[in-house]
């Protein structure tokens, strides 16, 4: 049952936020959605420092993050630098993080969420249990992950 | 009359998401001005008056917490009205925010629609 309601939020929270900030629509991954690697992808995490220890992570193909960027910005005035696909991926990472937290914790609970740091391979340091979404946007690999036993809880 | 508005984000990105939200919305102003943390939109509106300030909260350099705190001291631009733009709805630093005096909140991910809704009340 909780994880039918995680996967309903976290669905929900890629949803929303492409959509908003992009008019872009998911998907679930396919067999030729191309996934993204430290080759030809970039990573974020944050950490949720309150109500527990946890992380959540967003790796995405730079193709889609300049896909993103293109609506975003309409006629990107300057070419497409690697500070601006940070940029982007970072926002992607905090806004669909605040709504996941939003929509999964009780109304009244308060949480607390650190800046989000980008990367091409960030590594891996966070400790508890852990579970990945892969999905597509426009060919494009997505992947979110949750790291932290508060999570799961429940 | 035209309008300033001032948005105060770490991201680019968001920064611009904001301005296409705002004339999606219907609004027209004079000058969109951009700060990327509380403290650079103070230094900003100490040379520039505007008519309304959206912020981000969790910035670095300065968040938007202490951006209301240090507007509030200063009298000059005490009375200019800011909305928070926040993915942090319902927590208590969003409560601090209101009890400091801002006048609104927007969540992210909004829409062009959330927007006119909320700073409809002020422009």
């Amino acid at each position: 049952m909780m994880a039918d309601r995680l996967n309903q939020v976290v669905g929900q929270a890629i949803a929303v936020t492409l959509e908003n900030m992009a008019f872009m629509e998911i998907a679930p991954v396919q067999a030729d959605t191309e996934v993204p690697t430290s080759d030809n992808g970039m990573m974020a995490r944050m950490l949720v420092l309150e109500p527990f220890q946890g992380e959540v992570q967003l790796a995405a193909t730079t193709a889609l993050l300049r896909n993103v960027i293109e609506v975003v910005h309409a006629f990107p005035d300057e070419a497409v630098v690697e500070a601006m696909l940070s940029d982007m991926l970072g926002e992607l990472l905090n806004t669909i993080g605040g709504r996941l937290l939003t929509e999964y914790l009780p109304e009244s609970q308060s949480y607390r969420l650190g800046l989000p740091e980008v990367g091409w391979d960030l590594p891996d340091c966070s400790e508890g249990q852990s579970r990945a979404w892969n999905l597509q946007i426009e060919d494009q690999g997505l992947v979110l992950t949750l790291v932290g036993d508060g999570f799961f809880a429940g | 009359m035209e309008k300033k508005v001032l948005i105060v984000d770490d991201s680019n990105t968001m920064r611009k998401i904001v301005a296409r939200s705002l004339r999606q919305a219907g609004f027209e102003f004079e000058k969109v001005l951009e700060a990327p943390d509380g403290q650079a939109a103070l230094d900003l509106l100490a040379g520039e008056a505007v008519d309304i300030v959206l912020s981000d909260i969790n910035m670095p350099v300065m968040d938007g917490i202490e951006f209301l705190r240090q507007k509030n001291a200063d009298a000059q631009i005490k009375g200019i009205p800011v909305v928070m733009i926040t993915t942090e709805a319902g927590t208590d630093v969003l409560r601090e925010a209101m009890e400091l005096g801002a006048v609104g909140t927007i969540k992210k991910p909004f829409t062009a629609e959330q927007v006119q809704e909320v700073l409809g009340k002020f422009l």
